[in-house]
């Protein structure tokens, strides 16, 4: 039997059917958290902001436009998320500073002490939150730039200057560091 | 090293394990068995604009009702009130409909029926005697159920400052349709206080909705 294709899914999560819900769950929430995690770079975060992505899929499945592709519109949301949670952490950390540790530290912490490895961190770090989404979607999870374009409701031309912007920034914030080390 | 390969290699992917899977899915679970009722866009767009027209049609009652004004003032400014009512519609639709790239059109006609506002007002033929921020004070009194809808309805979506703005017009014209129903002062003091109130309630809703937790971040 043919597997369901995630707009199927969702027409059949629209029209009441929850373990239809369950399946898209299964097929993307995986990805979905990883994409998060490298967005905020803090695991706890990403998994609160997991749970925020599908309660938003339940509360706002009227409004998916039927037609619209499934995989860009739950990665938006993710995006959106995980940019109001940056942003309030902004805040929190503008007004305690300080006083705790600042979250995205909590990645690196876990992972082994590469000098590249932590540099590359930081300069994704540095990046502004719109060109990071853009090259992590494109350089990781190997999307198209219309696909980037349709998830962030601008045109294909604007998606491929984010990417090639974030891309030369990060090449600028690395330096000279990837010819030495290779 | 090449930076594509740094990426691939450098970036943590952890495996989404099974505790958080579990709370993630519970949490879903729970979320649909409060079967909680969700609202199509146009059920947003009709509660600002409802809001709007609502607290306007009540008002105008009122000051009907009191002999504040009268059918034929309200008549005369009619054009401008079909305006005001547009630009209300208008941007409730291009706020919370599935089209968020009307929201230059939608503020466009806002700025259209703003300027109409003031350039259509003719002088007083007797000035009047109440202060100019009694109207100020009067129209943000009226805006702030709709400014209340607004917030309550930009919860339901991702914070977005093109969304707020537009939804902020939208609720924000109530004042100044009433000042058409109510007010025969002058293209001056429109200009100043009528439209001075519409963006107070423009900007508190863009101000105020980015503090508010949304309930979705869904486009």
């Amino acid at each position: 039997m043919q597997r369901p294709t995630d707009e199927e899914l969702m027409s059949r999560f629209c029209d009441g059917d929850e373990s239809a819900f369950e399946a898209l769950f299964e097929r993307h929430a995986e990805r979905v958290h990883a994409f998060i995690v490298r967005l905020v770079r803090d695991p706890d975060l990403a998994s609160d902001l997991l749970q925020l992505t599908f309660l938003s899929v339940i509360r706002s499945r009227s409004r998916f436009q039927p037609g619209a592709q499934v995989k860009p519109w739950l990665y938006t949301i993710a995006g959106n998320a995980a940019r109001d949670a940056l942003r309030h952490d902004r805040r929190l950390a503008a007004t305690s500073e300080g006083l705790r540790p600042p979250r995205e530290r909590a990645v690196e912490a876990a992972l082994p002490d590469h000098g590249l490895r932590r540099v590359l961190l930081d300069a994704l770090a540095a990046l502004p939150t719109s060109h990071r989404e853009a090259v992590l979607l494109h350089k990781i999870e190997g999307w198209s730039f219309s696909e980037i374009a349709a998830a962030a409701g601008i045109t294909e031309t604007a998606a491929r200057l984010r990417a090639h912007r974030g891309y030369e920034r990060l090449r600028s914030l690395l330096g000279n560091r990837l010819d030495f080390e290779s | 090293m090449k930076l594509d390969r740094l990426l691939h290699e450098s970036l943590p992917v952890r495996a989404l394990n099974a505790e958080t899977r579990a709370r993630v899915l519970d949490a879903a679970r729970h979320e649909l068995r409060a079967g909680r009722r969700v609202p199509r866009w146009y059920w947003h767009v009709a509660m600002i604009v409802g809001s709007t027209l609502g607290v306007v049609a009540l008002a105008g009652a009122v000051l009907l009702a009191a002999g504040q004004t009268a059918a034929a003032v309200v008549a005369a400014h009619a054009v401008q009130l079909a305006f005001l009512v547009s630009a209300s519609l208008g941007c409730g639709v291009a706020a919370f409909g599935p089209r968020l790239r009307a929201g230059a059109i939608a503020i466009a006609a806002s700025l259209a029926a703003a300027i109409c506002l003031v350039a259509l007002r003719a002088d007083p033929a007797v000035a009047s005697a109440s202060p100019g921020w009694l109207c100020l004070v009067s129209h943000l009194a009226a805006g702030a159920l709709p400014l209340g809808v607004a917030l309550h309805v930009l919860r339901d979506c991702a914070p977005s400052l093109t969304k707020a703005v537009i939804a902020g017009f939208a609720a924000g014209s109530t004042g100044a349709m009433l000042g058409e129903i109510g007010c025969e002062q002058g293209p001056l003091h429109i200009a100043v206080w009528h439209l001075g109130a519409w963006a107070v309630v423009a900007a508190a809703v863009v101000v105020i909705s980015r503090r508010l937790t949304p309930r979705s971040y869904a486009p």
